[in-house]
């Protein structure tokens, strides 16, 4: 008689313990996001794809920028997988070493209106008042205007460039995380355990960022997610318009621009950055769906 | 109701001089001197300060802005530095392209934005619900460039159905408006799901069910209804959004619209075409945000009757 | 007797069932109605009498709920297999439903007048122009005053207590046998709560129309039923009639309920109440649903469940003290030490 038998009692008692015990933040976001099967897809194809831009250009079978003039506009083969461009080169190690500048530029641009738009969110919704009457109505107007014209409009004041890109790409970025990033404040503040740490006297950079930063970060990691898809389509567009990355740069957008011409011999030169850059902003957007269901389904587009 | 309209219709026009002050400045932080591309490239600097003097680009900004706007009050929009032709010529025979395109691209996105955004909410969790938003984000993840692209290669190249660009028929509006319009159907189609199964959940459905009536009208007539309202404003906005994707479209079909034009002249800092064109786009998003908070009022009753 | 029933509900089981498991949202709960009866459903949220309600109506369809046994014979049909559109002929026109909250159950971009006469024309065929005179004589009825005016209106420009009117006008309206009404009160002042129970009580007396109510008020059930059903964790635990219930309680969670009402011309410094809280669905006790909360409970009670057993002519109790001593049931009368 070594072993003690529970009555059903102790049983319930113990399994409603237990229950209390076993629920943290993360397994609770783990368990509703391993259930969405393409989000979870989509996140290994994520990580194969930041793998893929850091070795990439390395691994490459044939030189990206050197013509062969042998090998001109010829369709996939055994060699060249997705064919050759107007200048001979292989379109698949293009495709591949192009992974790089995508997710650079998309990350960075989504990372620098993420940061100006949470700082001028957290300003807002903090001090409200005139500042964030202020800050808010520049939001609205920026808001207001069509990301891409926007876009335009600021390239046509820097010059084309892929930097440009980035700096108007990350501008139209900011009022959307300053609106999240604010509302969530506004929400956080209202709340009674900021009211207390107020009243005892803390100094507001200390209440913005131990305990109104943490309650919006899982809304901008939603968004920040949702974002970098759309980010890394308006930035090929920019580039196909010719206002971004300029040739022989193996961008998607530009080598779609530079294929066109040949569209109706050899459309192999448009079709496989066009696929490269519907794939990655698929598993980008498919990623970000599925991070919002699982951390907080409250959100809406 | 008409009260209303000339209220909002007043409201209208400190926003536009706000907007057109904004676009003034904007326009002429573009680097560049535009008097010595007119002049051309091999003109003196006397001939180029000629030039400056005739276009009255001496004066001081506010001057520039005060004549510019007397101007604009009587239908001239200045001259185009590119053709010579005056701006008002040039996006006149353009605008009706664009404004067709959009609207073409805007009528079907809304009609199969909704019919897929309802089959995915009445079917949630099904393979319809689950095809119709695959499909969805993969709308929103398709360059339309590309998308236009692919289309000329099979339908245009290959087929031979319609035209590869440019607008000499209605069989030239059906290319470039599917691309256009297909991002903006796949935003409709998620954001209608996403309403309708929020008034699903509402206790006013259960009680329209619990009338005895049928399904399609629980969903066609009491539901979509209340869905309605929080769509139209997300639909009016997507048509800004439309008016971007025009500028590339429009690249991609050779399409002679104010896409094409906006693009052509930032290449060439024609200023005074690109200056008109922001007007021109900023004033038809305000039109549409009005007809946006027309129709919200006479789908909502309770804005109605206050 | 037999010829006056109307719905008898046997053994119904309606389950949740979703990833996390299966929730026995109603497990094996039977009671009858017969024509122009009240019976009351007593409960907590959380018991499964609204869920029972749903089930009758065939109005499971949006929740992850299920019938997956018993019966609902409504006239000698069972309402679990007929098809839906059989069902839609019966939602509405036979059976009909009131809900607990008029300011949200009233569709808000549609007209009174309209969200009546759209049951109207769909069950009985009537033209618009009658169903419209049907609309205004029902509101009458329901004793709004300006029933003409009052069908051109939104919900949104009537109180609560007139869109509960309304609801029971718009219920009323194709006369059903049976109204099921979920806590018809709870959302209501006071001083209207009464008035809205005698109007359900004046026009269903009229058109000899039973009623199932379904609430967690003991005042309510007082006032209107026959017959009473209390239901605990998705079971009935006690069934009796309306008198029996209040004199003679035998559950010792009607016991509790009953002892947490306060009663007229009684002073007591604190009203006791039934400790604990009603267990999550997913993590019901094996046993006795309420053994974790009964001041009764004994080792067998965590063991095993009791059945709903006859402790005296119509009146049927779930609880192991009967067993154990069955003949004598006065044990428990009058002693709720809460």
């Amino acid at each position: 008689m070594t072993e003690v038998k529970l009555s059903k009692k102790e049983q319930y008692i113990k399994m409603s313990l237990e229950n209390i015990e076993n629920r943290t933040p993360f397994s609770e976001f783990w368990r509703k996001f391993k259930k969405q099967k393409l989000a979870f897809i989509s996140f290994f194809f994520v990580i194969f794809l930041i793998v893929l831009s850091i070795i990439g250009p390395s691994i490459v079978p044939y030189d990206i920028t050197e013509p062969d003039y042998v090998n001109v506009l010829s369709g996939p083969s055994a060699e060249h997988w997705a064919g050759t461009d107007a200048f001979g080169r292989d379109i698949f190690s293009r495709v591949i070493a192009g992974t790089q500048i995508s997710l650079i530029v998309g990350l960075s641009s989504v990372l620098l209106g993420a940061v100006g738009g949470t700082l001028l969110g957290l300003i807002a919704g903090y001090y409200g008042k005139w500042v964030d009457r202020i800050i808010m109505r520049i939001c609205d107007i920026l808001l207001a205007f069509p990301g891409i014209l926007l876009a335009i409009g600021i390239i046509a004041i820097l010059g084309p460039g892929l930097s440009n890109v980035v700096i108007a790409v990350a501008i139209f970025g900011v009022p959307v995380f300053a609106r999240i990033v604010r509302s969530s404040t506004l929400a956080v503040k209202s709340t009674l355990y900021v009211e207390a740490t107020t009243s005892i006297g803390a100094r507001p950079l200390r209440i913005i960022w131990k305990h109104i930063f943490p309650g919006t970060v899982s809304s901008i990691i939603v968004y920040f997610t949702m974002r970098i898809g759309s980010a890394i389509l308006t930035a090929a567009a920019l580039s196909f318009l010719g206002l971004g990355a300029q040739p022989p740069t193996p961008e998607w957008g530009a080598m779609l621009s530079g294929g066109r011409d040949y569209l109706n011999i050899a459309p192999h030169v448009t079709l496989f950055p066009g696929l490269a850059i519907f794939i990655t902003a698929l598993a980008f957007n498919l990623l970000g769906d599925g991070l919002r269901d699982a951390l907080d389904p409250k959100i809406k587009e | 109701m008409f009260r209303f309209l000339i209220k909002r219709l007043i409201e209208i026009i400190p926003i536009l001089i706000v907007v057109s002050i904004l676009i003034f400045l904007f326009v002429h932080m573009i680097p560049g001197d535009p008097a010595r591309l007119v002049a051309g490239p091999d003109a003196t600097i006397e001939d180029v300060e000629l030039v400056s003097k005739e276009l009255g680009l001496d004066k001081p900004l506010v001057e520039q802005y005060v004549t510019y706007m007397g101007n604009l009050l009587k239908g001239d929009l200045g001259t185009s530095l590119k053709t010579n032709r005056p701006v008002s010529e040039e996006i006149g025979a353009r605008f009706m392209p664009t404004f067709w395109l959009t609207l073409w691209s805007m009528v079907w996105a809304t009609i199969a934005g909704l019919i897929i955004g309802v089959i995915s909410a009445t079917k949630r969790n099904k393979w319809p619900d689950y095809l119709g938003m695959f499909g969805a984000v993969s709308g929103l993840s398709l360059p339309a460039f590309w998308l236009g692209l692919m289309l000329i290669q099979l339908f245009a190249v290959t087929l031979g159905w319609f035209p590869t660009g440019g607008l000499e028929s209605w069989k030239s509006y059906v290319l470039p408006a599917f691309t256009l319009g297909t991002g903006v159907a796949a935003v409709i189609a998620r954001f209608t799901r996403s309403a309708l199964m929020d008034v699903l959940k509402e206790d006013y459905v259960r009680t329209a069910r619990s009338k005895g009536l049928q399904e399609r009208n629980v969903i066609w007539g009491h539901s979509l209804r209340n869905a309605m309202i929080p769509v139209v404003t997300m639909t009016g906005l997507q048509f800004g959004f439309l008016l971007g994707g025009s500028v590339v479209i429009e690249t991609v079909f050779s399409w002679p619209g104010l896409g094409k034009l906006l693009i052509d002249s930032v290449a060439f800092r024609d200023y005074p075409v690109i200056q008109a064109e922001m007007l021109i786009f900023a004033l038809e998003f305000i039109i549409i945000n009005l007809i946006v908070d027309l129709l919200y009022g006479i789908l909502n009753p309770q804005i109605r009757y206050e | 007797m037999d010829n006056n029933l109307l719905l008898e509900v046997k053994n119904l089981k309606t389950h949740f069932i979703s990833d996390s498991g299966t929730v026995k949202a109603v497990d094996d709960v039977s009671f009858k109605i017969s024509k122009g009866e009240t019976l009351g459903i007593v409960g907590e949220s959380g018991s499964g009498k609204s869920v029972t309600s749903l089930s009758i109506m065939g109005l499971l369809k949006d929740t992850p709920g299920k019938i997956v046994g018993g019966e609902i014979l409504f006239e000698g049909t069972d309402l679990v297999g007929v098809s839906e559109s059989e069902m839609r002929k019966i939602r509405g026109n036979d059976i009909a439903m009131i809900f607990q909250e008029p300011m949200t159950s009233l569709n808000p971009v549609f007209r009174i007048g309209r969200q009546i006469e759209e049951a109207v024309i769909l069950h009985t065929k009537l033209s618009k122009k009658h169903a419209r005179g049907r609309a205004i004589e029902i509101l009458t009825a329901v004793g709004i005053s300006r029933p003409a005016e009052i069908i051109h209106d939104y919900p949104h420009q009537l109180s609560g207590g007139m869109r509960q009117r309304v609801m029971i006008a718009m219920a009323m309206a194709c006369i059903p046998k049976i109204l099921i009404a979920d806590e018809p009160t709870t959302a209501l002042d006071v001083t209207i709560q009464a008035q809205i129970l005698d109007l359900m009580r004046n026009l269903t007396e009229v058109s000899e129309t039973a009623i199932l109510l379904i609430t967690h008020d003991l005042g309510v059930v007082a006032e209107m039923c026959d017959r009473v059903v209390v239901m605990y964790g998705g079971r009935a635990v006690e069934e009796s009639d309306v008198h029996s219930i209040f004199s003679n309680p035998q559950h010792p969670y009607t016991q509790g309920l009953l002892a947490s009402i306060p009663k007229m011309g009684e002073r007591v410094d604190r009203l006791p109440s039934i400790a604990g809280n009603v267990p999550i669905p997913s993590r019901m006790p094996e046993g006795c649903k309420f053994a974790p909360r009964c001041p009764f409970a004994m080792d067998i009670c965590w063991e095993e469940e009791p059945l709903l057993k006859e402790v005296s002519p119509n009146h049927s109790s779930r609880c192991w003290l009967h067993e154990e001593v069955p003949e004598n049931e006065s044990v428990f009368v009058g002693s709720p030490k809460y």
